[in-house]
């Protein structure tokens, strides 16, 4: 269910903005051990591993179903003496299960929105979004999530962009800024943050889901260098030059033909990018970089769709300039999240 | 997450038709137009436009202050709105 598109219509999507107070949890949250999950436990809610869940419930751990509008008929339902402003009592969280909660930003990070997006070679020999057609759940292409739409409808088609966070300590992100710095002056990102980005970040399995930083050994080759471009009182600009060689190298199958791989990948990404830098306040302005390149194989640890060929997939960075919870999410996934910052990891 | 998608409406076929650049245009003139191709499009992820919470204990909190009941939407191996 989670994301599904039969669910989000804009009526309901309007309908929850109105009436609810949504929140995203992750399946770990069941399990807490502390008032989080006995809150879960108590209500009758049970999370998936995988696929997502809805529920509706009120503040006090009363379920009123799965459903929007049946919910809201429930939730009306309640006298109004227990549904006012106030009436219920929440108290306070207390100790946190710190092994299944999902880790929240150190203070000074500096966090980057990333959305992954898959492409297809078009035929003009541009870049077209995917549809469910390009998606092949075998090799010979007979098990498409098109085909498979009409076992879920409004379920499976087209991946959306997948959203996640890239984390810079205050320590990483100064060290991407030279001291004095001058107009032309080039050199290396520094290594942690290089390491972080590359393995963390550039990963294309992230592409359709969940999945794990990569391993030294699935990076053949990588290079990001910054080129200072502007540099006065003001403000300082830099360009990030880079590329990644990443997981298997492209088989020859795959160069030439419509043949999927669904027991390997690889990804090879060149990356730009331009940041700003106020000397003023000491804060990054802008941190916007984008990877592209041509990928093969499996898309995601889940269901192991893939696309024919080599097709391109894109990432995109952005500076987080707000404090809304949702930008607040760890990167990757909740548990692996918890050794982010360890650069032995 | 599995079954996360989008149905090819008419206002996400709009958009899908408009991409032309190419991984090789990926320099100084066409940086932002790549960047905008790769973020969410127009109607594409309609649950981004809901202002979520992301902690289970605050949702109880404000929706107990407001007077609203909660949706909760969960996700595997990480939370539903993140990268799932």
């Amino acid at each position: 269910m989670g994301r599904a598109p039969r669910f989000w219509t804009a009526e309901t999507v309007a309908l929850i903005k109105k009436n609810f107070v949504a929140v995203s949890v992750s399946n770990y949250d069941q399990n807490r051990q502390d008032a989080v999950g006995q809150f879960v436990r108590d209500s009758g809610m049970k999370f998936p591993g995988a696929g997502g869940s809805h529920w509706f419930v009120t503040a006090n751990g009363k379920l009123l179903g799965r459903n929007p509008k049946e919910a809201l008929v429930r939730w009306k339902a309640i006298p109004s003496s227990e549904r006012a402003p106030g009436a219920v009592h929440v108290g306070e969280l207390g100790p946190v299960d710190s092994k299944r909660a999902a880790p929240t930003p150190p203070a000074g990070t500096l966090i980057v929105k990333l959305h992954y997006r898959a492409f297809m070679h078009a035929k003009d020999g541009g870049l077209r979004y995917v549809t469910g057609a390009d998606l092949w759940h075998d090799d010979s292409g007979k098990k498409t999530e098109a085909a498979l739409e009409g076992a879920y409808p409004g379920a499976i088609t087209t991946p959306q962009a997948q959203p996640d966070h890239m984390w810079l300590s205050r320590a990483e992100w100064q060290s991407l800024m030279p001291a004095k710095p001058h107009k032309g002056d080039k050199f290396p990102v520094p290594a942690a943050v290089a390491n972080r980005l590359i393995r963390w970040h550039l990963n294309p399995l992230f592409v359709y889901g969940e999945a794990n930083p990569l391993s030294r050994k699935e990076v053949r080759a990588a290079e990001m260098t910054l080129t200072v471009t502007a540099a006065s009182a003001n403000v300082v600009r830099l360009r990030l030059d880079g590329f990644a060689r990443l997981g298997k190298e492209f088989p020859p199958a795959v160069k030439t033909s419509q043949r999927v791989c669904l027991d390997q990948w690889g990804y090879e990404p060149r990356l730009l990018g331009y940041l700003e830098y106020d000397p003023r306040k000491q804060v990054f302005t802008r941190f916007d970089i984008v990877a592209l390149g041509d990928h093969f194989g499996r898309l995601g640890i889940c269901d192991s769709a893939a696309r024919p060929g080599r097709q391109p997939l894109g990432i995109a960075f952005e500076l987080v300039t707000n404090d809304a919870p949702a930008e607040r999410i760890p990167p990757g996934r909740t548990i692996p999240a918890r050794t982010y910052f360890d650069a032995t990891k | 997450m599995f079954h996360r998608g989008v149905l090819l409406s008419g206002v996400f076929l709009a958009v899908l038709s408009a991409p032309a650049l190419s991984e090789q245009d990926l320099g100084p003139a066409n940086f932002a137009a790549l960047h905008r191709q790769i973020k969410p499009q127009p109607g594409e992820s309609r649950w981004m436009e809901v202002p979520w919470l992301i902690d289970l204990h605050e949702a109880r909190q404000k929706a107990a202050a407001e007077g609203k009941p909660i949706f909760v939407m969960s996700g595997g191996g990480a939370t539903a709105i993140g990268p799932c």
